[in-house]
């Protein structure tokens, strides 16, 4: 199917952008890489009165390695920076092969950081991998700049705290100072997931978020608390009294599970030789 | 103040197209892949799904493999834009078009032009063969030639491209 008619502008500053956001409010859509946003709209899910392309709007294309306290470092993503040059400029490994898992290659050259943590699919990677490592969001409006931390960001099901006027203008995702893992189950490779886990070891406690286990992106605490003192058949138990995953066609909510406490014990035995033994 | 285009009014994008330089005056809902077949009136770009799972429509945007389905127009203002049309030479197929022939490739050939498209980035950008086998021939579908020839062909021509490794290493 064929777009619906929307009028259409490509702005070239933030001012500019924040100035027709103040205008057109939630009738406009943000076009970064399109690789979400024009689907919906050839499938008519999306009807915006003005689509604003975020293409040519300088200052969003940037990647800075910041440290942030002693031995704690983030890296800030301009929200048009495309997922691949962050999987190489992150050095967490879990973070690039969570990246890796984003679509096919020729749909993974357009995703940006910001249109992925925007979308807010909770079946997607990288929402996912900014619970886990406590990530922020800055937005810019006309008025004012705010930074919102990764728990506070995701509300629902591809919904977030954004205000309508209101558009990302950088994404933090933090290094962890130990090793870190991706792991994904989905039915064919480039699929979203059924289930999808980062873990990270991080200043001697672990962190795990999961993918496609609920309306958002999911933070396990409780299992993050029992890999920190306990067994790992104990953290798999805690695992599961985290999640609620829903039933679908794709899979599930049992079946969810199961794949989700397999994937930890992989995580595990990758991560902690020892700790699987 | 950024100019805004109505949705009812065309705009003018001017791109380089397989190397001419080239105006569309289009509504700024169209997508890449209409206004390559229906404006510019070169139609080895295909139409498939129109929302990016089936790679028909890919074509190669400032060196990167893309789907012009989800790319709309406009986007495209001032940048390089090249489709099948470019790839054979004026001596003949491109090695890769060459071994899809050559290894029984396509059939149908609907979903070969942007096949081909990929391929030819991947080697552009120096991918091995295990990537372009793996990962770029899993963004496209075909539904009649089936993917062993398909593996094959770029087996052939990757062969030509590291002509050190014609066996694989086991």
């Amino acid at each position: 199917m064929k777009p619906p008619p929307f009028a259409y502008c490509d702005p070239e500053t933030v001012a500019d952008v924040c100035d027709l956001l103040t205008e057109w409010v939630d009738d406009a859509a943000l076009l970064a890489g399109g690789q979400s946003l024009i689907p919906l709209l050839n499938l008519r899910l999306a009807r915006p009165g003005l689509v604003i392309d975020l293409g040519r709007v300088a200052g969003l294309d940037t990647i800075e390695h910041l440290a942030t306290a002693p031995n704690h470092a983030v890296v800030r993503c301009g929200a048009g920076v495309g997922v691949t040059a962050l999987a190489t400029a992150h050095p967490g490994a879990g973070v690039a092969e969570a990246i890796h898992w984003i679509g096919h290659p020729q749909i993974r050259a357009r995703t940006t950081v910001g249109g992925t943590i925007a979308h807010a699919d909770s079946a997607a990677e990288l929402p996912a991998v900014l619970m886990a490592l406590d990530g922020s969001v800055t937005l810019r409006s006309a008025t004012s700049e705010r930074t919102v931390m990764a728990q506070d960001w995701f509300d629902g099901p591809f919904s977030t705290t954004r205000e309508p006027e209101e558009f990302i203008v950088s994404v933090d995702v933090p290094v962890p100072d130990g090793p870190s893992w991706w792991g994904e189950v989905a039915r064919r490779r480039g699929d979203f997931a059924l289930v999808g886990m980062f873990v990270a070891r991080d200043r001697d406690t672990w962190r795990v978020a999961l993918s496609g286990v609920g309306p958002t992106p999911v933070r396990a605490s409780g299992c993050e608390g029992a890999l920190a003192g306990g067994t790992l058949d104990e953290a798999c138990a805690a695992l599961d009294l985290d999640l609620d995953p829903p039933d679908d066609l794709h899979a599930g909510s049992n079946h969810r599970r199961s794949i989700a406490r397999q994937l930890l014990r992989r995580a595990m035995s990758e991560l902690t030789p020892a700790v699987a033994a | 103040m950024t100019a805004i285009t109505p949705a009812t009014d065309t705009r003018d994008t001017t791109f380089v197209l397989n190397g001419t330089e080239t105006t569309l005056r289009v509504r700024p809902r169209t997508l890449l892949s209409d206004a390559l077949r229906h404006d510019a009136r070169v139609h080895g770009t295909h139409v498939g799904c129109e929302q990016g799972a089936c790679g028909a429509c890919t074509v190669i945007v400032d060196d990167v493999a893309r789907r012009s389905c989800l790319t709309l127009t406009p986007q495209v203002h001032g940048r390089i834009v090249e489709t099948i049309e470019s790839v054979a030479g004026t001596v003949g197929l491109d090695p890769i078009q060459q071994a899809i022939h050559d290894a029984h490739g396509l059939q149908c050939g609907f979903c070969t032009p942007g096949i081909v498209m990929s391929l030819v980035a991947a080697r552009r950008a120096g991918a091995d063969r295990t990537i372009a086998v793996d990962e770029v021939l899993d963004g496209h579908l075909c539904r009649c030639t089936g993917y062993i020839n398909l593996r094959a062909a770029i087996e052939l021509a990757w062969n030509e491209l590291e002509p050190n490794s014609l066996e694989p290493s086991s």
